[in-house]
């Protein structure tokens, strides 16, 4: 909206060596006996109107993160600056409980459950005017209409505000979970896998009116999701998380074509095909994803790594810059030429034999 | 919630008596003939008197009066009505002055006798007197008010401690949570009667009625209170980490809005009910206290006092009327429990299913089996080539709902080629689980198959083997169960909530294997079990085999699961959804080993997915289903690269693709797929379609035909006549 007021500041939102760890508790006294480190030093930016896709399997701690910046949960250790409508510059990890309800307009979230995320009990009114409220709109005619503007943003009828949740259907629900969040005008919204509980044919019209909204209002998203191909068609950027470690950011086109990480190699061969015709030939990973209670010594990859040599072994790679805006943690990342999407099934062409794109 | 209440009757009536037993304490002395505290020497012990209804023919209820003499030799006390004093009923008599309802003064009583001016007062005794010859009735009714609106006061006070204290336990958790849950553990390990009977002998013997009465109040809801907090604090527990009161802090709700208008309003209906079903625990706790002499104390009157007088066998043999007050006190009680279950059947939605379940009725009448040699009546999209091992022809599954009939399978056709795989594919609700259900007969009630056929080909030793219609078999009977398991076996989506928790897996495969292998020895099936991890791809299968379902990871999990599924040889295997649940990396892992047994076993595989990727990996043939019919039925290659049926089409062209550039806008089905009770008339697809004919497509359903060899499409665009209006 006016997010471009403070030009050229740099990125909204710059996440520092973000750590969050949950202790492990044992026997009648809670005694502390370890530390799941869910997310393990991570750092990435997202920038105005920008969309950084976070993707990874589960237990890898792409939700926590994302629940970190929401202050939904109190990270262990980390800075997390974002840049506020007036051009301030406020660390969401230092915040007290009062200073965060006046950012929090400014971050707002998508819940993947679009059954559990609105309450019962309320009408569309209540569920998309509350925040509206909560935010000092006193006045009940401004805030009808205000709702039924949202309601029409996300494409529902504004006559359905005196209606119960119940009344709609899942992609419906989730379109009054994206009204809700757009009422205190955020200017970025953390979608936690938005559209996986979503039928297909539901699937690609809550993508396209997210992708509406980013055009038209300027949002920027941080899109956590597992499925890769709504990634690829949905995010700018993509930062890709294993064992509470961000092993690789790139843009999304580049990462596709051209993977730096092995574990990227293996995400992209691993995605099913939906064409028969290129019946892939995987990079199929061995064994089990790693405990983030307990992760093994040097890169948490290694075990499971095609390509893994001593240095793997011994040393954690850090997140490094391999190319204009690429990072890539791993030893190997100079010397490795790894499959990308179209590289690995075989057929020629980027598109190869997909009928229905068009 | 009071549309569901008003269907229970047994509660809406006990709501109504209890109504009525308020309105008794409200007008207590208007209903009360004489004051509770009159006594009369001259008529302790007296039986009820006898209402006379007719007055020589008609209808004209009176009493007599009544003469008490004592006999001489047991100097019992003995009442004889004088026949020649008749006193008639009359409603709205006048009686002892009273203030109706604390305010205004009168001398109206509901019921009483047309007094003449005689010296002897009439007398109206309808449940007799006691020992002081005070008249039970009207000390009932007083009584009524203590006994009643203690239960109130009392559950006030314990829902006032359960919600405070419950509320702090559950939202802030940590150290309080534990402390108070503590303090609720010792408080329910004390002895409630002695607990009652040393606290009752604290209270001053000087005290005042009323203040004995809020003493007690107070003491019986000390004990009361800790449910409510534990439900309280259960709810709040739960409730915390709902997404919706996430959402409501996130959108700068502060905290106490957040519990009174985001978490209270969620559970008040349970709090309702459980409070329902306080109150008679209110009631029995003070009639027992006032029973043993350590509640209310005369003059005051309560059902437990007014018991107390019950106390010896003497009064049971030779003045039963002072058991009446044991009436109200049982009506009372089971008339808030009913109510109480009521409510809490009317504010708990799942119940609701029970309710519907136990309804669905004839679920015992079944056709014999009979083995079926003519050929199927439905038009196959059959290719040339070796008979199917399952053929599904027209079938219907319905499930009879309170709500109306929801239709989860209309018609739907296809083939399993044997050693071949079958994806059917389709969103939710398009009654692809349904149909996996119904051929293996295990649908959730009150489902039920009402018409088609499943035909499934069955290996005999006679060579070709006989088809066998398994809608037509007893779903538990024994033919059915060999079947089930043996020759056709089920992968689950979620692989946990197939295992027990309560045995290993080792437990679990080995029943199953013995099961279907009779003879099978204890150590033979677990030697089968580890090899059968072992082809699975399970690590180390003989320390695996010894651990619990949840201690594997979830590929593990249905690895093991496959494992079960395959240890009996099946000639078909249903995966309903095999690796939904499953990261992607997992995913290609499941996939493939699907692929490599159904290659070793040769066995038919039917999987049901709703992911397009996974079919085009998987599948030999594909079936597309939409609102309970197939819609196509193909190759998977014509499924993907000449689709027919407009709605596989857009199917196609809504899925994100990992090839195709970012940012590109998906092409989007318009709506959503309607709910099973609301069926469109004509083609299912119709109000979706791109392609939709008025006055054709929402007119009859199109009927699945062949467009190509071992293709076809339910479509009025690929019928050469299309079937128009009747």
């Amino acid at each position: 909206m006016n997010g471009a007021g403070s030009g050229g500041g740099g990125p909204l939102l710059e996440i520092r060596n973000l750590r969050k760890s949950f202790p492990i508790r044992k026997g009648i006294f809670k005694r502390v006996v370890g530390q799941v480190r869910a997310v393990d030093d991570v750092s990435f930016t997202i920038d105005e109107r920008e969309t950084l896709g976070l993707v990874g399997e589960s237990g890898c701690g792409k939700t926590t993160t994302s629940r970190c910046i929401l202050r939904a949960l109190d990270p262990t250790s980390g800075e997390m600056r974002f840049r506020t409508r007036s051009g301030a510059r406020v660390d969401l990890a230092a915040l007290d409980q009062r200073a965060l309800r006046a950012v929090r307009r400014e971050v707002q979230m998508i819940f993947q459950d679009p059954f559990s995320s609105l309450n019962p009990r309320m009408t569309l009114l209540e569920i998309v005017g509350d925040p509206l409220l909560n935010y000092g709109m006193r006045s009940r005619a401004a805030r009808e209409e205000r709702v039924a503007e949202l309601l029409a943003l996300v494409g529902l009828r504004p006559e359905f505000s005196r209606r119960f949740p119940h009344a709609f259907s899942g992609g419906q629900r989730q379109r009054i979970g994206i009204a809700r969040a757009l009422a205190p005008e955020p200017r970025l919204l953390v979608a936690d896998e938005p559209v996986s509980a979503l039928d297909v044919s539901i699937q690609a019209q809550v993508l396209n009116l997210l992708a509406d909204l980013r055009r038209e209002i300027g949002l920027a998203y941080l899109f956590v999701a597992h499925d890769l191909s709504v990634v690829k068609q949905f995010c700018h950027r993509v930062a890709v998380m294993y064992v509470g470690k961000i092993v690789e950011v790139a843009p999304t086109e580049e990462l596709f074509a051209a993977p730096r990480h092995p574990y990227t190699e293996a995400l992209l061969s691993a995605v099913p095909r939906p064409d028969p015709r290129v019946r892939s030939k995987r990079v199929l990973l061995r064994g089990e994803v790693a405990s983030p209670a307990n992760p093994p010594a040097g890169c948490s990859f290694h075990p499971r790594c095609a390509y893994a040599g001593d240095p793997c072994r011994n040393r954690a790679p850090a997140l490094a810059p391999a190319a204009a805006g690429r990072e890539v943690s791993c030893h190997r990342a100079g010397e490795l030429h790894l499959a990308g999407v179209s590289g690995v099934n075989g057929v020629s062409g980027e598109a190869g034999g997909e009928p229905a794109s068009r | 919630m009071w549309w569901r209440f008003r269907r229970h009757r047994l509660a809406l009536v006990s709501a109504i008596v209890l109504l009525g037993f308020y309105l008794a304490t409200l007008f207590a002395p208007f209903l009360a003939i004489h004051h509770p505290t009159d006594s009369e020497a001259e008529r302790t012990l007296m039986p009820p008197q006898k209402i006379h209804w007719l007055d020589g023919g008609r209808f004209r209820p009176h009493v007599f009066a009544v003469e008490g003499t004592r006999d001489p030799r047991t100097f019992k006390r003995v009442y004889t009505e004088d026949r020649s004093r008749k006193y008639p009923l009359r409603l709205f008599a006048r009686g002892f002055p009273y203030k109706l309802l604390w305010l205004f003064p009168t001398d109206l009583h509901l019921l009483g006798t047309a007094a003449p001016a005689a010296p002897a007062a009439p007398t109206l005794f309808l449940f007799g007197t006691d020992l002081q010859g005070r008249d039970l009735y009207s000390r009932l009714v007083f009584g009524t008010r203590v006994s009643m609106s203690i239960g109130l006061v009392g559950v006030t006070l314990s829902l006032f401690l359960g919600i405070l204290l419950g509320g702090i336990s559950g939202f802030y958790g940590g150290a309080v949570d534990g402390v108070i849950q503590r303090a609720i553990e010792i408080i329910y390990s004390i002895p409630a009667i002695p607990f009652w009977m040393g606290l009752a002998a604290f209270l001053p013997r000087h005290w005042s009625v009323l203040q004995v009465y809020f003493a007690i109040t107070i003491i019986i809801s000390v004990l009361g209170w800790t449910g409510l907090a534990r439900v309280v604090r259960g709810r709040f527990l739960a409730l915390r980490d709902e997404d919706f009161v996430t959402a409501a802090q996130l959108s700068g709700a502060s905290r106490t809005k957040t519990i009174f208008r985001y978490m209270l309003p969620s559970f008040y209906s349970h709090i309702i009910a459980e409070i329902t079903l306080s109150i008679p625990q209110m009631i029995i706790s003070e009639t027992a206290l006032s029973f043993l002499g350590l509640g209310i104390r005369p003059p005051a009157v309560s059902y437990g006092t007014l018991l107390q007088a019950a106390q010896n066998v003497q009064t049971v043999a030779l003045t039963p009327w002072l058991m009446i007050p044991a009436i109200p006190v049982t009506v009372a009680v089971l008339a808030f429990n009913f109510l109480g279950d009521g409510v809490r059947d009317a504010a708990d939605p799942y119940t609701q299913h029970a309710a519907a379940r136990g309804r669905s009725k004839d679920r015992g009448r079944r056709r014999p089996p009979r083995v079926t040699a003519a050929p199927p009546p439905a038009a196959a999209p059959a290719a040339a080539g070796p008979p199917p091992l399952l053929s599904v022809r027209r079938l219907h599954t319905h499930f009879p709902l309170d709500e109306g009939t929801v239709v989860a399978v209309d018609g739907a056709s296809f083939d399993v080629p044997a050693g071949k795989s079958l994806g059917i594919v389709g969103e939710s609700g398009c009654g692809k689980s349904v149909t996996a259900r119904s051929v293996l007969r295990i649908l959730d009630r009150p489902g039920e198959i009402v018409g088609g056929q499943i035909l499934f080909r069955r290996a005999a030793g006679n060579g070709h083997g006989e088809l066998l219609d398994l809608a037509a078999l007893d779903a538990d009977g024994e033919q059915m169960r060999a079947i089930r398991g043996g020759e056709i076996a089920m992968v689950f989506q979620e692989p946990m909530a197939s295992f027990s928790p309560l045995h290993t897996v080792s437990v679990q495969l080995t029943e199953a294997i013995r099961l279907h292998r009779r003879g099978a020895g204890k150590a033979e099936a677990r030697a089968i079990a580890i090899e059968a991890l072992r082809q699975v791809g399970v690590p180390n299968p003989e320390q695996r085999v010894d651990s619990y379902a949840f201690e594997l990871s979830g590929g593990l999990r249905q690895r093991a699961m496959i494992a079960i599924a395959l240890s009996c040889r099946p000639s078909l295997l249903i995966a309903d959804e095999p690796t939904t649940a499953l990261d992607v990396t997992t995913q290609a892992q499941i996939l493939d080993l699907i692929r490599e047994l159904q290659r070793q076993h040769g066995m038919a595989i039917m999987l049901i997915t709703h992911d397009m990727g996974v079919i085009a990996e998987l599948a030999d043939e594909v079936a597309v289903m939409y609102l309970g019919r197939v819609v196509e039925s193909a190759p998977v290659d014509a499924i993907f690269h000449d689709p027919k049926h407009p709605y596989t089409q857009a199917l196609h062209r809504s899925i994100p693709s990992i090839t195709a550039p970012t940012g590109q806008p998906l092409d989007s089905i318009a709506g959503s797929v309607p709910h099973p009770g609301e069926r469109p008339r004509g083609c299912p697809f119709h109000p979706r379609c791109p392609s939709f004919m008025p006055d054709v497509c929402d007119r009859a359903a199109p009927e699945l035909l062949p467009v190509a060899p071992g293709h076809g499409a339910s479509c009025f665009l690929h019928e050469h006549t299309p079937r128009g209006a009747p």
